[in-house]
């Protein structure tokens, strides 16, 4: 009662490490919506016996009203917060995109509700349709680079039959390649390659 | 001797007297009284950030600076989504009841449901402020802000484990300062970190990272925020200088797990 769950909601954002997604915390988050119906719940029987009073509930600040007050005060309170924890988990998601790249690896997928899954997939089908209008791949290395193609090692597993720009590779995890960097790129992001340097 | 060290102090070569710009309260609802406006202390970190890391990041990772429109807009609004603020808001502040409430569990030590007048309650600060403005509850201060605190500020700002009394110090310091009677909080906060920001400054320059982690606890959220930025703007100072690869794993997906 009283902001409590909605203040766990966010302490739980909060908690994870600085940069990682945590899971949704639906439990979390169905118990926050049903304080607010609590505390919406006493506020109205708060309001009902001052009408039964006759009292007029707009001017009237007498005990009953201070407690309406303090419910409506936690409501609007498990509110922020209920908003601040789906608002910054849709900053994150978005962000994803330009990080991680426009098609998610399984361990960020279910971390995502089905809501979070398609937000991200609109979100992405615009950058890809700006992307297409715009005739340019924004999500590449910005720096231009000195050498097109970079020395690359297979840390992950990598489906077979991927075609490259130039050439089909058999990409066997440890096995060290020559590649251009824009192919390379998204798999880097994601962890299943790393670039070799020297 | 590292060119970087030496760059710093040459800018800033009177720690003492070195006043950044966010000391003198910007907005004008603060300007009498000694609140230094550390709101935007987070902006701050993430800009010194950048100052180094602009070179060797990839343009989209880049932060820059917001339009002035939007700036003003963050200050109001924006912190209605801000994690930070929220948490802030959470903190525990005693307040004296001035009218009797119906229908509440917020007095422990009352029979019924319900407040008496002139009750004493702890509530958390979000709570307090809105009946403050309301007139129906008066904020005292806080334990964070007691006489013991106080003193130990004064012997010695920096050794003083602020985290466990209230990890958003400053920014709780602010936000009670305008609602309780007590005007000393602003001196107390800017003089405890000034001298605080001071040793960090040092510690993040000279100390390695393992042997700051002695210090760590000890220091509010904000603190920790601006600690981290410099540590940050250090270690990609290093790996501009010795280079490195250009590409690496997107840091969301977590530390690289063992291979099986």
């Amino acid at each position: 009662m009283y902001g409590r769950k909605g203040y766990q909601l966010v302490k739980d954002f909060a908690s994870g490490e600085k940069g990682q997604l945590k899971p949704f915390n639906s439990k979390l988050f169905d118990e926050t919506i049903e304080e607010c119906r609590q505390n919406q719940r006493l506020i109205q029987s708060l309001m009902r016996k001052m009408e039964q009073e006759g009292l007029d509930v707009q001017n009237n600040r007498n005990a009953d009203y201070y407690g309406a007050l303090v419910h409506h005060l936690s409501l609007i309170r498990n509110k922020r917060c209920l908003m601040a924890y789906v608002h910054n988990r849709a900053d994150i998601v978005r962000d994803l995109g330009w990080r991680v790249g426009l098609e998610l690896p399984p361990e960020i997928q279910e971390k995502l509700t089905t809501l979070e899954k398609e937000y991200f997939k609109n979100h992405s089908a615009a950058i890809k349709s700006y992307m297409g209008k715009a005739g340019i791949d924004l999500n590449v290395d910005m720096v231009p680079p000195k050498d097109p193609y970079i020395k690359v090692r297979v840390v992950g597993d990598i489906d077979e039959g991927i075609v490259m720009s130039d050439k089909t590779t058999n990409f066997a995890r440890h096995s060290m390649h020559f590649l251009k960097r824009t192919d390379a790129e998204p798999y880097i992001a994601r962890g299943q390659m790393e670039e070799l340097t020297g | 001797m590292n060119p970087f060290i030496q760059f710093r102090y040459k800018t800033e070569p009177d720690v003492d007297n070195y006043e950044p710009e966010w000391y003198s309260p910007p907005s004008s609802s603060l300007r009498h009284s000694n609140t230094p406006n550390l709101s935007i202390l987070r902006n701050r970190a993430t800009l010194s950030v950048t100052v180094s890391t602009a070179q060797n990041l990839p343009l989209k990772s880049r932060i820059t600076p917001l339009p002035r429109i939007v700036q003003i807009f963050k200050k109001s609004m924006a912190k209605y989504f801000d994690i930070d603020d929220i948490l802030t808001e959470e903190e525990f502040a005693p307040v004296l009841f001035h009218k009797p409430a119906n229908g509440v569990t917020i007095d422990p030590s009352a029979e019924t449901n319900s407040v008496e007048q002139g009750a004493k309650v702890e509530l958390p600060f979000w709570l307090a402020h809105e009946l403050h403005l309301r007139q129906a509850v008066s904020i005292n201060l806080p334990a964070c802000f007691d006489q013991k605190t106080r003193l130990e500020i004064q012997a010695d700002a920096a050794c003083v484990d602020l985290r466990s009394r209230c990890p958003n110090f400053y920014e709780f310091g602010c936000k009670l300062q305008p609602l309780v009677t007590d005007r000393t909080i602003g001196i107390l906060l800017s003089t405890a970190f000034k001298i605080r920001y001071k040793e960090r400054l040092t510690k993040v320059f000279t100390a390695t990272h393992l042997t700051a982690s002695k210090f760590l606890p000890f220091l509010t959220k904000e603190e920790t925020n601006l600690y981290e930025a410099a540590h940050l703007s250090m270690t990609a100072f290093k790996k501009w200088r010795t280079g490195g690869p250009r590409f690496q794993r997107a840091s969301i997906l977590g530390r690289k797990r063992k291979e099986s």
